[in-house]
Order: structure tokens, then C-alpha cells, then sequence
């Protein structure tokens, strides 16, 4: 029977080797948080629009809740426990603390690891090149503004500016 | 800590290292040992009776440890009303009581299984059988129609002055119908419970704004003494209304729990949440305005039909979107009535949302008072200030604390609107036409009441603070605020402060809601503070006047506790009516040919008392103008009037501003102290920012246009017929 199959999978998770044996229709979202407790990686939505599931995948951000567990076999995952800096915040978290960026923060992990995502590619992306970069993350409770004008102010591009 | 140009103290979150970093725990990242995982069943008619419920295929599903259905839930005890504000359930009829079916989604069965796929699993096997019955989820389909006489205790049928005469008698008459539909609160955290017990005590974590009324639904449910009920939300992922009620689910998740000995763990999926919780219900709002040649108004009727549910028919608390709460009161009227019904619906009981009847009451006010601006060639400003109420016309009592015309004139200047031509389709910019319009907010000063306990200890390092209440932290910085109240109340740095919430082991407190929280709390922390002064002055010999470092001085090894409490205050008390007030000027680019709307520029100026932390208050006078965004233009939960159940019920289809759709936003704030409301001087700010954005959105799209758009949301289809 289909739910009797299990499939050995090993990946990276924040630079950790993980051996797992999942059933195929294991979510990687439900891998992360149910089997490997990393619960700072949310489920908001169920259907891929939210973003509050982001993760990196061999770098590039995806929605772990519309990805099963057997296709991150043989890549690198990176959540948010992976995305902190060793030594405490990374500059963009400090950013969004600091601009207020945050308010209930159900939508922050995944809004860090898209931003991480944009900002590998591009270093100083415009107002618009932040808000297409972050279309795939809903927050309902900061209209977006100052998670905006975090990533400005990170980039140094915000010229004091309030109103973004 | 830096000071704004509004003259407020601003501090970051001292919450926002745990939420960047993912550290902060909410109630699904709860994975207690032995830990179970259970997903619900729910009906597929709309209407009628569950003839035969088949679990016998999901009973032998590998895993699955439960099947809870009405036939073998067993008793519950009478669960609390709401009538006396000490817990709330989502519906009068407790979740599986019997096999009548309300409304589509209804709870019918509930899988506990070892894993959540199997839980999943196993619901999918559950097969059931209906008689169906009529139904409606429309208005204009309802069969039964009751007329509440109150809401929250505020009158909903009333009249003052002689509105008959005055309409006949008035120069200027308008009568319009506007419309607004189903909104969600759809907070980002889908409701989720984990309960798990300890012989015959039961702890829950749950994603609610009100772990007290948790706490008085659950003891109540179960035959528990209160205290054998703890509850716990230092985490909540938004809520805006929706995390009041006790869930059906967090009663299911502790039931199950019991009945299989371990710990039990329920998310709802978010179509869950679009069907299962509470929404804002649709409304029509006929608003009948007489007036004299200058726009001064005579007489206002304002009569409105919502919905409530078919089975809440005669439950004291049930909830009527109570929409003339701000029309009776905001302007100088002398003739004024308000009428409402409720049609009966198949659908869910409907719930708070973000403002509940001031955001719908406003749509409908400002918009007509903005017909009525171009009835008798006025500004729409200028008509707001002709008619400015000097005192509270409904209570007939004089505000608190009134600077509505300050915000006007602020907002104005702030925006440019003297600059703005009176005429529709008169201002371009390229393709686009370019509209202005404005409205006023206003949302009620509420106190729910708090009790804080602040301890004060000598440590090695220096002294610390605990502040401790059991109001949640749901994104409304209650953490910062409390921090930053205590710090000043004890002469501490604000990182010598720690503060614990979202318990019912700590100090009462109502509910996160009403925008109450932080006004209900901070007070009482104040005071608490004070206390501790008094003692640590009697311990250095009664000198109450010496300066902070020499107090803290005297910190002894031991630690000083004390506690303060706020009563109760609603909209009034013998001396005051207690209100905010804000406005909104809004610019909408319109590209005519599709008739697509853009909001390109907000400025809004508010009047909530003394802001008390300028980094959260902003941030949350943004989120919420973004909501009114939201109203204005996407939100719109559509029930199927063939099928009976609501067919946009997740986020692709429900559709929540996103990043593209948010403006330039200039929000600034008058800041004068209401010391009436309380001895910090701050009324509630969390939802005042939704009221009137749809209105203004809307009077800018008429500017735009010459387009006058009485539904929500607004339609590029009604733009380009």
C-alpha cells in the first residue's frame, strides 16, 4: 500500500547532514517542522501564497509547504535557525528590528530568507525591485512599508526618507 | 531611545530579536512528548442532516488513534454566552452536538491519528450522507429576519429629535444605498491548539487573543475548577477580531486529548479558517441625508441589513455588525435614526473583524457626506468642519478630549488640498487620471480593564523588572509598551525590563481587542510602579522626593512587588464620551480604459491621546490603512448562493493587499493627552487607521472619474461600463 512506502532521503539542513526516512507525500515544509523541530519556518496558507514558509533551496528561496520532502534530496536547505549570523543577527535582521519591520512575526522568517535570496543577486535593488522580490510574502499586519524601508536602509538608499 | 517629530518617545520592539530570528514560539511550534496530530471533517451541504456518518474506513487508517463524531462525543457543560464578557464560543450550539447541519464546513467529525498525514488520511475517509434542507447565503434569499434591539450592549434601534419632520422639511435631500460584502480578518497564523492534560488538569496553547476566556469556555466545558485550565498565547500570529471566541476546534483538540490520554494538536487549514471563523458580515446601508443649501446637516437616517447565522436565532450575544455606532455620534445632527435587521444565513456566526461596525458605518457616512459635498457645491472638507460635532450628540455629554479639526487642518496642509479643483475627471497625469478625496475616522475609547503585577529585584548587575498580565502580545507591541511604561515608571533602562504575557497563571487581564490593551494595561503597570517607589521611599527612611539612582539605590537582595488594576470603561461614564478621531487624504491614480484603481498617496493624521510609542503606533496606524485598502479594493469572502459554501475560501482567492498594491504613506498624530481616559493620556490606536479609508479611497475614485461606486469592493468593471 502507498502509505506503507518509506524513502530514505539525505540532505543538507543549515549545514547539517540530515539522513530521513519519509513517506512520499511528506511535505518539506512538515519535514522541517514536525521531524526536525525547526518551527521558525511557518505554514500560513496551505496553497503557496503566503511565503511564510520560505526557505532556500541550494540558495534560491522557495515554499517548502508546495514542495514534498523527497525532492530536497541531495540539496542544500537553509531555514531560519540557518540563516542567523554565528556570532547573533545578521545586518538584515538588525535592519528589520531596527525599522520595524516586525510585528507579529508570523511572516518574518520567510520575509528574511526571500530578502536573503534578493540580496544574493542583487545588491542594491530598488523600491519596486524589493516589492517584486517580496510578492510571494503576505504580512497583514505591517503594511509592508517598513520591511520596505529596512531593506533601503540596508542598502543605504533610504536618504532618511519616512514615507516609502 | 530618539524622539520623533511628534514629540513621542520611540522605541524598537523588544520582541523583534525572537521574531527575526524565528525564536519566538507560537502554538503550532508547541511539540509536547507524545504529541498527536487531528484534522476535522466538515459537512459538504449547506442545510439539512447527516443521515449516515460512515468511520469505519477511517477508524482501521493506519495511525489514526480517534474518531470523535456527535455519536460518541459524550456530554459537554454549558459553555459561558459572551453575555457577561468572561469567554466567548464562536456559536451558541457546541461543536458535534447533534447531526443537524447550519451551514457548509460545519464540524461533523474530528481524526486523531499518530501523524498529521495520516490524520489527514483518515478525514478523507470519513463518508457521509445528507438530507438536505433550503438554505440561503444571500440577503435577498433569507427567509427570516429579526430586528436586534442591541449589540454589545449599544442600542441598535433608535431615534432622537423629529427625523420625520425634519426630512420632509429639509432643502437638500439625498438617498442613497451603499453595500459592502463578507471581509476576513485572516491573520496570517492560522487558529491552532495544542492541549494536552495532566490527570485532571489541562494546559492549552492556543492562538487567541483572550487566554482567559479560553480558560472560562474550557473549565466550563469539562466541569474544571478555572484553575485546573491553564492556558498560554505568548505568541500570536494576528488576529484583528478573530481569535476572540474559543474556538470549536480548541474544545475538540481538549476533548480528544482527554479521551486517548495524550497530547493533541489541531491546525486549521486556511480554508478552515475562511469557513470556521468568524468573519465581518456583508451589509446594505441606506443612508438618508436632508440638509440646508450649505451642506449643514438636519436630519441623518441611517437604516441597515446584515446577516447572522441561522442557528444563533435568540442567542443574547450573538454578533449584528453594528453599523450606526459612529454615525449616531459624529457629527452635529439634531434629527437622527438608525434602524437594523438581520437576515438569518446559512454561513458561520459572523465575528469581530478590525473595527467592527465603525469601518462598515464609515464607508457608508463619508461617502454620502461626500455626495452631499458636490450636492451643494462644498468641499469636502469644508462640509466636515460645518458640521463638526461640539459635543457627543448621542450621549449628549462632552468629549473627553476632541481635536478632530486640528487633524483636519494638519492633513490638509500635510497633503496639498487646498490645491485641489472641485471638479471630477479635472486632474491628469499622463494616462492616468488622478483623484483626491478625504474622509474622517473615528473608533471609541474602550478600556476593558487589567491587573498588572511589576517585581522589582536586586541582581548582581544592577536592579531588574518583571512586569507580568495575561493580555497577549498578538503584533500590537503590548511587550514594547509595557517595557518602555515600566522603565519610566521605575527610572530603568527599558532592557532591564522583562515582561510576561499571554498566560492565565499571570494577572487577569481582558481581552487583547477593542484596541484596549495597551490603554487597559499600561495604566496599571504605571501604577504598580508607584507603589513599588512608595515602598523602596519607606525603606530609605521616607523620602519620597529622592531622584531615581538613589532609590534604585536601595534595592535590597529581596524582591518588592506590587500590583494595580484599570476597571472598565465604555465609550462613556457620567462626565465624558470617550472617542478618536483621525483624518484620511487620499490620491487614486485610475488608468481609464481598464478602470484600474492605484492608491499613489496616503496622508492621515490621527487624535488617539498621547501616543506612548511612536515606532509601534505607526506601525500599526500603517498596517491598519492598509486594511482599509484591502476593503476598498480586493476583500470580498463570495458565498455560492446555489451550493452554500464560500468558493474563494483560501489566499489565492481571497485576495489581502500585497506589497505592490501600498502607497507612499504620510501618518502623523496630534498627541494631545487624554487624561480623562486615563493617567497616561493614550486612547487605543490599533484600529481607528482602517476607519474611513474606504470611504476616502472612494471619494478620490469619484474625483478621478466623475464614477460614483456604492459597492465594495470597487470594481474596475464599474468603471469602464
Amino acid at each position: 500500500m502507498l502509505w506503507e512506502v518509506r524513502m530514505r532521503i539525505s540532505l543538507s539542513v543549515n549545514n547539517r547532514s540530515v539522513e530521513s526516512t519519509v513517506e512520499p507525500r511528506t511535505l518539506l515544509v512538515d519535514l522541517i517542522r514536525d521531524d526536525l523541530k525547526l518551527t521558525g519556518t511557518k505554514v500560513g496558507c496551505d496553497t503557496g501564497q503566503c511565503g511564510t514558509c520560505t526557505v532556500l533551496l541550494d540558495g534560491r528561496a522557495v515554499k517548502s509547504c508546495s514542495m514534498l520532502a523527497v525532492q530536497a534530496e541531495g540539496t542544500r536547505v537553509t531555514t531560519i535557525e540557518g540563516a542567523n549570523a554565528e556570532t547573533g543577527l545578521t545586518d538584515l535582521q538588525e535592519a528589520l528590528w531596527a525599522e520595524h519591520g516586525v510585528q507579529c512575526g508570523y511572516c518574518t522568517p520567510g520575509m528574511v530568507l526571500a530578502l536573503q535570496d534578493l540580496l544574493a543577486t542583487n545588491k542594491a535593488p530598488t523600491e519596486q525591485e524589493i516589492r517584486c522580490g517580496l510578492a510571494g510574502n503576505l504580512c497583514r499586519c505591517t503594511g509592508y512599508q517598513s520591511v520596505v524601508r529596512a531593506t533601503l536602509a540596508l542598502t543605504g538608499q533610504n536618504g532618511g526618507r519616512n514615507d516609502v | 531611545m530618539t524622539t520623533t517629530q511628534e514629540n513621542s518617545p520611540a522605541h524598537v520592539r523588544v520582541d523583534g530579536r525572537a521574531k527575526v530570528t524565528g525564536q519566538a514560539l507560537y502554538t503550532a511550534d508547541h511539540h509536547p512528548p507524545g504529541l498527536t496530530h487531528a484534522v476535522l471533517v466538515g459537512a459538504t451541504v449547506p442545510s439539512g442532516r447527516v443521515t449516515g456518518l460512515d468511520t469505519a474506513a477511517a477508524s482501521a487508517a493506519p495511525g489514526v488513534l480517534l474518531v470523535l463524531t456527535p455519536a460518541n462525543r459524550g456530554r459537554l457543560g454549558q459553555l459561558p454566552d459572551g453575555t457577561r464578557y468572561d469567554g466567548w464560543p464562536p456559536e451558541a450550539r457546541p461543536p458535534l452536538a447533534d447531526d443537524t447541519i447550519h451551514r457548509w464546513g460545519q464540524y461533523i467529525a474530528l481524526v486523531v491519528a499518530e501523524t498529521l498525514e495520516q490524520a489527514q488520511y483518515g478525514a478523507s475517509l470519513v463518508r457521509a450522507r445528507y438530507e438536505t434542507a433550503p438554505f440561503a447565503t444571500a440577503l435577498d434569499d433569507a427567509t427570516v429576519v429579526s430586528r436586534p434591539e442591541q449589540v454589545m450592549g449599544e442600542p441598535m434601534q433608535i431615534s432622537r429629535g423629529d427625523p420625520d419632520t425634519a426630512w420632509a422639511d429639509a432643502p437638500v435631500r439625498l438617498d442613497v444605498t451603499y453595500t459592502s460584502p463578507n471581509n476576513h480578518p485572516c491573520a496570517l497564523e492560522p487558529h491552532a491548539t495544542v492541549a494536552e492534560w495532566d490527570g485532571e488538569t489541562l494546559l492549552v496553547h492556543d492562538s487567541t487573543q483572550w487566554v482567559r476566556g479560553d480558560q472560562a469556555v474550557l473549565s466550563a466545558a469539562f466541569g474544571l475548577a478555572p484553575e485546573a485550565v491553564r492556558v498560554r498565547a505568548p505568541y500570536v500570529g494576528g488576529m484583528f477580531g478573530s481569535k476572540i471566541a474559543t474556538g470549536s476546534h480548541t474544545i475538540l483538540a481538549a476533548l480528544a486529548a482527554r479521551r486517548i490520554g495524550r497530547p493533541v494538536k489541531i491546525v486549521l487549514t486556511r480554508k478552515q479558517v475562511l469557513t470556521n471563523v468568524g468573519h465581518r458580515s456583508e451589509t446594505v446601508q441606506r443612508m438618508r441625508v436632508g440638509a440646508g443649501p450649505d451642506g449643514s446637516l438636519a436630519v441623518l437616517r441611517h437604516d441597515t441589513r446584515t446577516h447572522a447565522a441561522v442557528n444563533e436565532d435568540g442567542n443574547p450575544s450573538e454578533f449584528h455588525e453594528p453599523t450606526s455606532t459612529m454615525s449616531r455620534l459624529l457629527y452635529d445632527v439634531p434629527a437622527y435614526s438608525a434602524t437594523h435587521e438581520s437576515a438569518r444565513l446559512n454561513v458561520m456566526a459572523p465575528g469581530w473583524m478590525r473595527a467592527p461596525g465603525e469601518a462598515t458605518c464609515q464607508w457608508a457616512l463619508e461617502s454620502t457626506l461626500d455626495e452631499l459635498a458636490y450636492e451643494v457645491g462644498a468641499d469636502p472638507l469644508e462640509l466636515r468642519r460645518r458640521n463638526h460635532a461640539g459635543r457627543d450628540p448621542h450621549h449628549d455629554l462632552p468629549w473627553s478630549s476632541k481635536h478632530l479639526l486640528e487633524c483636519y487642518e494638519q492633513g490638509a496642509r500635510r497633503f496639498g488640498w487646498d490645491r485641489r479643483p472641485d471638479a471630477p475627471r479635472s486632474l491628469r497625469d499622463g494616462p492616468d487620471l488622478i483623484g483626491w478625496g478625504m474622509a474622517t475616522a473615528t473608533y471609541p475609547g474602550w478600556r476593558f480593564g487589567a491587573t498588572a503585577r511589576v517585581r522589582l529585584s536586586g541582581t548582581a548587575g544592577g536592579p531588574r523588572a518583571t512586569v507580568s498580565t495575561s493580555g497577549s502580545e498578538v503584533g500590537n507591541g503590548a511587550y514594547t509598551m509595557l517595557a518602555m511604561t515600566a522603565a519610566e515608571g521605575l527610572g530603568l533602562p527599558v532592557e532591564r525590563v522583562t515582561v510576561e504575557l499571554g498566560d492565565t497563571g499571570l494577572p487577569p487581564s481582558a481581552q487583547t481587542g477593542g484596541s484596549s490593551l495597551t490603554v487597559s494595561t499600561a495604566p496599571a503597570v504605571r501604577d504598580a510602579c508607584l507603589d513599588i517607589r512608595v515602598q523602596l521611599a519607606r525603606l530609605a527612611g521616607g523620602r519620597p522626593n529622592m531622584a531615581d539612582g538613589d532609590l534604585l539605590a536601595e534595592v535590597p537582595g529581596a524582591t518588592l512587588t506590587a500590583e494595580a488594576s484599570t476597571s472598565p470603561l465604555f465609550l462613556r461614564d457620567g462626565e465624558f464620551a470617550y472617542q478618536s478621531f483621525g483624518a484620511h487624504f487620499v490620491e487614486v491614480r485610475v488608468r481609464p480604459e481598464i478602470g484600474r484603481i492605484r492608491v499613489s498617496r496616503v496622508v492621515s493624521v490621527f487624535d488617539v491621546g498621547r501616543v506612548l510609542n511612536a515606532t509601534t503606533a505607526r506601525s500599526q496606524f500603517i498596517g491598519a490603512i492598509i486594511f482599509g485598502i484591502g476593503q476598498a479594493l480586493h476583500e470580498n469572502l463570495i458565498y455560492d448562493p446555489v451550493h452554500g459554501l464560500p468558493v474563494n475560501a483560501d489566499l489565492g482567492g481571497y485576495l489581502v493587499p500585497v506589497n505592490a498594491d501600498v502607497p507612499a504613506i504620510d501618518v502623523s498624530w496630534i498627541g494631545a493627552p487624554d487624561l480623562a481616559f486615563n493617567p497616561l493620556g493614550c486612547r487605543g490606536l490599533g484600529e481607528i487607521g482602517i476607519t474611513g479609508m474606504a470611504p476616502a479611497i472612494g471619494n478620490a475614485v469619484f474625483h478621478a472619474t466623475g464614477v460614483r461606486v456604492r459597492s465594495l469592493p470597487i470594481s474596475p468593471a464599474e468603471l469602464v461600463r
